[in-house]
């Protein structure tokens, strides 16, 4: 069953993301293909200048256009979910013979999945235009070789491995927070459930940043020797960035997990349809 | 052999201080179509959706085939409710395919054969169908499922006069003896001479159950009639 | 298009009726075989269970029987069928004898009556 729900999940989401990515690798074509007739162009020339000035305005849109891609991409997650579960598709979704749990694990599986995608175009994007532009490109050996002339193979696996895990994470955590709120949004208020999301966001996202504020508080007069030392640069600053990330990591996760359990309870039990 | 398809004890749901289902109680049998009658707020929708899975009671017990509400029973039963629930972005065959994939009780075949008396082809976009032609191909879908319950909300309402007959048809024809089928309707005229038994719905709670005939012998009036005289304004 | 049954009586009853009818007047040739129940039902317009009970009934009044493998059929005992005939003429003659009298119109006239539309009609 669980397999099916996905293959249904992908089904229906890739419709609406698998567009975007097409039109994302449009858009990164067109810049390279301009930056290319930037540069063998001559100099000094009218033509020249006119496709620097249209590359200037392309550049902007292209910017505007990435950032639209990767929102537009979690907003489909988003409202997907809502849409599928809370509005009068959930009459279906929710009688499919199915565990109410794989339905929420699927969506969020999924979701995560086209942002994370998303997030690998717009690297993808940008790196071959930036190799473009400076007129080569660097293989990742070479890369390689450049990063570890700097720092211990180790850290450079390390930071890696900590960047790939963080931006799971987030992505994780934002999914698990966009569907808990819309979850509580339909448990106070039938008529306005959408309107009831949104200030179940505000209020979370308030609450979590004073939570945090106290913590960072707490943490430092509690950690204060530590860091002392650490603005006296006794101690490796991308050794305190990793700790730092590392456990903003463990509780992002902690708190995601929390959330998605709460989620589960109330579309389980206080399901509000119609 | 008819067996216990739908049971309900004690059964209680709350919405805020009002009580949509009050202690109700209520046995039906295979092999039977049932119409829950009574007035708007009533609890038809209420119950019905509980049977479907929708709904968790606040008391008392619901159990079909004797087991609670999950994913087992939505297994068996089959849900159409008032509202259309189809995906616009799907295509007729997307539908077929997902019902397919999920309900081990899906007769594809026989859908197949319904829509094309109908001549909705299967490679319409639910989005380009007529409101009418949406509810057609959401009443097949559930009809096609051989299933033990069959939960109907409403399922007349907005329908001219053909389609009615051609979903009365429909159901007649899908009777068999393992199953039940429960339709809640306020149109009871169009539909009683298919009802073998009437449930009158009064506040969260069965006012009367009978066989239709009985009734019609014991008061000497049609259900329609009848129902109009015991939820007299 | 479904039988034209009135709700306010048991409708296994009118079934029974609609059924003889049907019988009498050869759509249901004797010792011809029904169609199975659900046909029957759909086609009236009625609960299967309800059709049943109307044949059960049938059945018990010796005009239909069932043979397990082959289904329902209809007695060819024409004698049966011919009283059954003559019953239910005779009952709507009666009846309608019974609501020319209302009107204040006697037998013999009714018999004039009719021989007068017989001759229009020649």
């Amino acid at each position: 069953m669980l397999g099916k729900l996905f293959k249904h999940e992908f089904k229906a989401t890739a419709r609406t993301q698998l567009p975007l990515i097409l039109a994302a690798i449009v858009v990164t074509l067109l810049m390279i293909f301009l930056i290319a007739v930037q540069q063998a162009l001559p100099e000094h020339t009218p033509i020249h200048t006119i496709i620097s000035i249209l590359s200037g305005f392309l550049a902007i849109f292209y910017i505007l256009g990435i950032i639209a891609y990767i929102f537009a991409a979690h907003f489909i997650g988003v409202q997907r979910y809502y849409k599928n579960l809370f509005s009068d598709e959930g009459y279906l979704t929710l009688t499919l013979p199915v565990k109410n749990g794989f339905h929420q694990f699927v969506k969020m599986t999924v979701s995560v999945f086209w942002s994370l995608i998303s997030l690998i175009v717009t690297c993808l994007s940008v790196i071959s235009i930036f190799f473009v532009g400076i007129g080569e490109v660097i293989g990742p050996v070479e890369l390689w070789q450049r990063a570890t002339a700097y720092l211990p193979p180790a850290e450079v696996i390390g930071m890696l491995l900590l960047a790939v895990i963080t931006v799971l994470i987030v992505e994780i955590y934002f999914f698990a927070l966009a569907y808990f709120c819309i979850a509580l949004g339909q448990t106070f208020s039938q008529k306005h459930k959408v309107a009831a999301a949104f200030i179940a966001y505000i209020v979370i996202t308030t609450a979590l940043q004073i939570v945090t504020l106290i913590l960072m508080g707490t943490g430092a007069v509690l950690f204060d020797d530590a860091l002392t030392r650490l603005l006296n640069n006794e101690i490796p600053p991308f050794l305190a960035l990793s700790i730092f990330l590392l456990i903003s990591d463990a509780f992002s996760l902690a708190l995601g997990g929390a959330m998605f359990g709460a989620t589960n309870y109330l579309t389980h039990h206080k399901l509000n349809l119609e | 052999m008819s067996e216990i398809i739908l049971s309900c004890k004690g059964l209680t749901k709350r919405y805020g201080t009002f009580m949509a289902l009050n202690n109700l109680n209520l046995t039906l049998e295979s092999g039977r179509i049932i119409g829950l009658l009574g007035p708007n707020g009533s609890g038809k929708s209420t119950l019905i959706k509980m049977a479907a899975g929708l709904l968790s009671p606040d008391g008392g017990e619901i159990t079909i085939c004797g087991n609670p509400p999950s994913e087992q029973t939505k297994a068996i039963v089959s849900y159409l409710p008032e509202r259309s629930y189809l995906q616009n972005w799907m295509k007729v065959k997307d539908l077929l395919e997902l019902f397919e994939d999920f309900y081990q009780d899906f007769d594809r075949q026989r859908a197949i054969d319904m829509l094309a008396s109908l001549q909705l082809p299967l490679d319409a976009r639910i989005r380009t169908l007529s409101k009418g032609n949406k509810e057609k191909v959401q009443l097949i879908m559930v009809m096609a499922r051989r299933a033990r319950l069959y939960l109907l909300d409403e399922p007349l309402g907005g329908v001219d006069p053909a389609a009615r007959d051609y979903i009365l048809n429909t159901i007649i024809r899908s009777c068999s003896e393992e199953a039940c089928v429960l339709l809640s309707t306020h149109l009871i005229w169009d539909i009683e001479k298919v009802l073998d038994e009437a449930v009158f719905l009064n506040m969260g709670a069965v006012g009367m159950h009978d066989t239709t005939d009985n009734l019609r012998e014991k008061y000497g009036k049609s259900i329609d009639a009848l129902f109009r005289e015991v939820y007299r304004c | 298009m479904p039988w034209d049954l009135d709700e306010n009586l048991p409708i296994y009853l009118q079934l029974t009726d609609e059924l003889e009818k049907k019988i009498i007047n050869g759509t249901y040739p004797p010792g011809s075989r029904l169609p199975a129940v659900r046909e029957l039902a759909a086609e009236a317009g009625v609960n299967p269970n309800t059709m049943q009970r109307a044949l059960t009934q049938m059945e018990n009044s010796g005009l239909i029987y069932t043979q397990r493998t082959s289904g329902r059929f209809l007695t060819d005992d024409r004698e049966k069928i011919e009283r059954l005939r003559r019953d239910a003429a005779r009952q709507r003659i009666e009846k309608f004898l019974r609501d020319m009298r209302e009107l204040g119109i006697e037998k013999k006239e009714v018999c004039t009556m009719i021989d007068a539309l017989k001759e229009e009609e020649a």
